[in-house]
């Protein structure tokens, strides 16, 4: 890429090395704290570290409550990714391919949630489920995690589409294939990237999501976030630490996998 | 994604008029949001104009005295002020860590290494909140890892009071959105045609004037979208300054939540309208000069 | 595609992966609407006024809201014991959030929670609460005598409480870093600013504040908001932070980061434990006491396990766990018997009876004394 002059170029890549391994420690530091402090043998954290130890990762695993947690996590997470996906999906179809009126009404409706406070999609939600007598629990939750992470997933998915040569489609139809092998045998697999890309998206905002699940989960179900809030505001111990670990090993391996199928292609 | 011979990089070429398709494709997206966002805050609004009476029951009754309340006690337009202005440091120094960040990644990056980068910023969006906040009570504490460190290698004779200031939250709150500030601003610098810069340097232009009238227009709808993302989300942040911000950590987020946690719909409901009226407001002041599909890069009415 | 495809299949297996090596659960995990208990409830629904069950069927599970940290130590022996009564356990870390907590959804739910001697008349009143039979605990007469049917606990002629912890509120302080302190002055003494660790809730704030403007913390009118305002103005400055939750006290004290603090007896000797400096006094001008207790909920969906609940936590081998573990004075007589004699010292049981006889306390807080006071409060925090 002959942009730009020679040794602009190279002190560029000098600033490079030298400032964003230092802006990605400034990112990943707390991270590592946790990481480091879930080895702790002392129950309470600070610095420096009493000593070694894997009793929180032991203790954790017979945690009852931190794993259904965890599994509640999981579960709303992939139905979150799912549907959010296939609604944005939908959504961007539709600005990219189609002319009507009120796009404008729409799009902006659509990525509404992005742009609004959390505690007021909360308190919005939890007034909401109040007036129509909804109990609070894990599905309320569901749909609140759906409207947070559509705007994400119709923008990726738009924003893939537009680079997107039309041509092809227009080729295939021309050939006579039907608009949905149109759909099945070209768009969507030219697409695959963004959808994927979209729905780790989806997947990470719900997985994490506190603060508008704070409102709507009622007293009786938990997600994992909310487990490590009792756990961390009422006691915080190693525990926690362990079982966040744990959840940045996971979405590591999971990222290191989705870019290695990326890659190989 | 740019065809170079034809110049034509817009899908939209022959956007289709409407018809049966568009509906049912429209439904499903559109109903969710309406059903469970725009509802919702209608009701939360409806619940703003009443009270509570002494068994905590709500009433609409159409009256204003919330809303009254609000501006005439004169903590809680301060608070919204405070919020507001730590929101906006928060996105500023996002802004001014992230720009170069995202430029750093998008011209100096091998292609290979790019795409791992970029999703690895995202990585500690896994860990949760919670828990990387109080991370930096171990960073930043009397005896935590600064303190100590510096200590040890003698550099300090007293330990530096880091916690439960401003600073400690803005730094913590920086930490925690810079990714979402570098990846739209990525995102805009890297579709930057090539070919642009490369005519330009033909043309002789210098690095400097590269940047300044080319490279930096063209991104800047990456940046206010980067802007937007951090801003919003920061000005209903709680947690982060309850926890790291001492005596000083009060924010209007925790304004509202207190108020629903002492039972008082009522008043909380018109906080959070306020605070919406307020976002929307200076969104739709935004949007007045600047279309929504530019922002997020979705231009397609060409 | 194959790529994004076996993606997909790597992140179910890893959710896979991850269920299994959980310990398997014994309710179903919930995707969709809130899961209900795994057998239905017992047929005795909460009377007005307890009867003694016919048949101990145990329901299968009991819910429990209480502070946090507390009593997670009791929970494990408790399910092994009674196997049909899991545990399904939340927090709180303020007594007037565990009674909001109930009151927006805890009748109906929610068996058994935690209150003090100050607050369970708001729970009474808001009909939130079930008189508790102690017939039906095995262990109510192990507790001191104070602690049966008296004002701690009884309203009516019933009793509601029933008594776990009892202890005091008062200064705690690292005396290598401050000497020796007896008055709730060294909070707002010059010397120290930037090191106090004031405390959060209604009763932690008011009370030292009160005291230190020399009025009676019973005295709770506007006039007496309005004295105690600048001083609790003046202490936002003069603090490092609030703390709200215990174990988050105990750790500011430990790290140095506070060097003196008001709060309860139990964290400063936890903290104590750490940082042998760390001292407890009652300052001259008066501290809060109050007995810690458990109340059984309305309309209790499991009332068999909650008494058995209940009941456990005030057995002797429990109490004397809690004294070991949480260092908080047990209400049970004879568990106060069976701990260490230093320990027993250290927690003001050692004398038999006459170390409970003559608690005294101040008022409780009424509904709108709490709702005024927390007000002036939110809006000294708010305005900084």
């Amino acid at each position: 890429m002959a942009t730009k002059s020679g040794t602009g170029r190279a002190a560029l890549r000098w600033v490079g090395w030298l400032y964003l391994p230092l802006i990605y420690l400034f990112v990943f530091l707390p991270s590592l704290i946790v990481v480091l402090m879930s080895f702790n043998t002392s129950r309470l954290s600070f610095f420096p570290l009493e000593g070694l130890s894997l009793e929180w990762y032991r203790k954790l695993f017979s945690n009852r409550m931190m794993w259904e947690a965890a599994r509640n996590s999981l579960v709303l997470g992939l139905i979150t990714m799912v549907a959010a996906t296939v609604l944005g999906f939908l959504f961007a179809y539709l600005i990219v391919r189609f002319r009507f009126p009120g796009k404008e009404l729409l799009t902006s409706l659509i990525m509404a949630p992005m742009l609004t406070p959390g505690v007021i999609i909360g308190v919005s939600l939890l007034s909401y489920y109040y007036s129509l007598r909804i109990p609070r629990g894990l599905g309320t939750t569901l749909l609140a995690h759906i409207v947070l992470a559509l705007p994400y997933t119709a923008l990726v998915i738009a924003s893939r589409m537009q680079g997107f040569d039309v041509r092809l489609e227009e080729a295939a139809r021309n050939l006579g294939a039907s608009e949905w092998t149109v759909l099945r045998r070209i768009t969507l697999p030219l697409l695959w990237p963004g959808i994927l890309a979209a729905a780790l998206f989806a997947f990470t905002i719900s997985i994490d999501e506190f603060v508008v699940t704070f409102f709507v989960i009622g007293e009786r179900s938990v997600t994992l976030p909310m487990r490590i809030y009792s756990g961390v505001r009422f006691g915080i111990t190693p525990e926690v630490n362990a079982m966040a670990s744990l959840m940045l090993v996971f979405s590591t391996v999971l990222l290191g996998l989705a870019l290695a199928r990326q890659a190989r292609k | 994604m740019s065809n170079p011979c034809t110049g034509e990089n817009r899908v939209s070429a022959r956007p289709r008029h409407g018809g049966p398709f568009p509906m049912l494709f429209l439904l499903p997206p559109g109903l969710y949001i309406l059903f469970f966002f725009v509802l919702p805050i209608c009701v939360m609004g409806v619940y703003s104009f009443g009270h509570i009476d002494a068994s905590y029951r709500i009433h609409v009754t159409g009256s204003l005295e919330q809303y009254l309340h609000f501006w005439t006690t004169p903590v809680y337009p301060r608070l919204l002020l405070k919020s507001l202005r730590m929101a906006a440091e928060v996105t500023l120094l996002c802004f001014l860590l992230g720009y170069p960040t995202a430029f750093l990644l998008a011209w100096t990056v091998g292609k290979r290494w790019r795409n791992f980068l970029l999703a690895s910023l995202l990585l500690p969006s896994w860990t949760n909140l919670l828990i990387r906040t109080y991370a930096w009570l171990i960073v930043l504490g009397e005896n935590g890892l600064i303190n100590y460190t510096l200590m040890r290698l003698r550099l300090l004779k007293e330990p530096l009071v880091l916690l439960f200031n401003n600073s400690a939250v803005v730094t913590a709150l920086v930490c925690i959105y810079l990714p979402w500030m570098v990846l739209p601003i990525y995102t805009s610098l890297e579709k930057i045609d090539r070919a642009l810069i490369e005519a330009a340097s033909n043309l002789g232009a210098g690095a400097l004037q590269l940047f300044r009238r080319i490279i930096f227009p063209l991104s800047v709808p990456g940046v206010i979208a980067g802007a937007l993302v951090v801003f919003v989300p920061a000005i209903g942040t709680y947690l982060t300054p309850m926890i790291l911000g001492g005596t000083r950590g009060v924010m209007y987020a925790n304004a509202i939540n207190n108020q629903f946690q002492i039972l008082n719909w009522p008043f909380g409901s018109a906080m959070a309208m306020i605070l919406l009226a307020i976002v929307l407001g200076g969104l739709g002041l935004y949007f007045r000069f600047f279309r929504i599909e530019d922002v997020f890069g979705l231009s397609y009415r060409r | 595609m194959n790529g994004p495809r076996s993606a997909i299949v790597s992140m179910v297996l890893l959710v896979g992966l991850l269920a299994a090596c959980g310990p398997t659960p014994t309710t179903p995990p919930t995707a969709l609407p809130t899961a209900t208990p795994a057998s239905p409830p017992a047929a005795t629904a909460a009377p007005p006024q307890p009867t003694p069950a016919p048949t101990e069927a145990y329901e299968g599970s009991v819910n429990v809201l209480a502070w946090g940290g507390y009593i997670d130590y009791a929970i494990p022996p408790f399910e092994a014991k009674y196997p049909q009564c899991k545990v399904n356990i939340s927090y709180f870390s303020s007594a007037m959030e565990a009674i909001n907590k109930v009151k927006a959804g805890g009748v109906g739910t929610l068996d058994v929670f935690f209150s003090t001697n100050n607050f369970f008349d708001r729970a009474i009143q808001g009909d939130l609460v079930q008189p508790i039979d102690p017939s039906r605990l095995e262990n109510y007469t192990h507790l001191f005598k104070a602690f049966q049917p008296g004002v701690y606990n009884e309203r009516h002629g019933a009793v509601y409480l029933i008594p776990y912890t009892w202890g005091t509120t008062g200064l705690i302080y690292n005396r290598a870093k401050t000497g020796e302190l007896d008055s709730w002055a060294a909070l707002w003494d010059p010397r120290f600013q930037g090191r106090v660790i004031y405390g959060d809730g209604v009763p932690e704030a008011w009370v030292p504040a009160a005291l230190y403007v020399g009025i009676s913390p019973e005295e709770r009118d506007e006039a007496a908001i309005e004295k105690v305002r600048p001083a609790l103005q003046q202490m936002m400055t003069q603090a490092r932070t609030l703390w709200s939750n215990g174990d988050d006290l105990v750790q500011l004290l430990v790290n140095g980061e506070g060097w003196l603090a008001v709060g309860w007896d139990g964290l400063a000797r936890q903290a104590a434990e750490k940082v042998p400096d760390i001292t407890y006094v009652l300052p001259k001008e008066g501290a809060q006491t109050w007995v810690d207790g458990l109340l059984l909920v309305k309309d209790a969906p499991h009332p068999n396990c909650a008494y058995r609940f209940i009941d456990w936590l005030i057995s002797d081998e429990m109490q004397v766990q809690e004294a070991e573990i949480n260092r908080y004075s047990p209400a049970n007589a004879v568990a106060a018997t069976l701990i260490d004699p230093e320990l027993a010292k250290a927690l003001f049981v050692d004398k038999g009876e006459e170390s409970v006889a003559n608690l005294k306390f101040y008022r409780p807080f009424t509904e709108e004394e709490q709702l005024r006071i927390s007000e002036m409060w939110t809006e000294v925090k708010a305005g900084q």
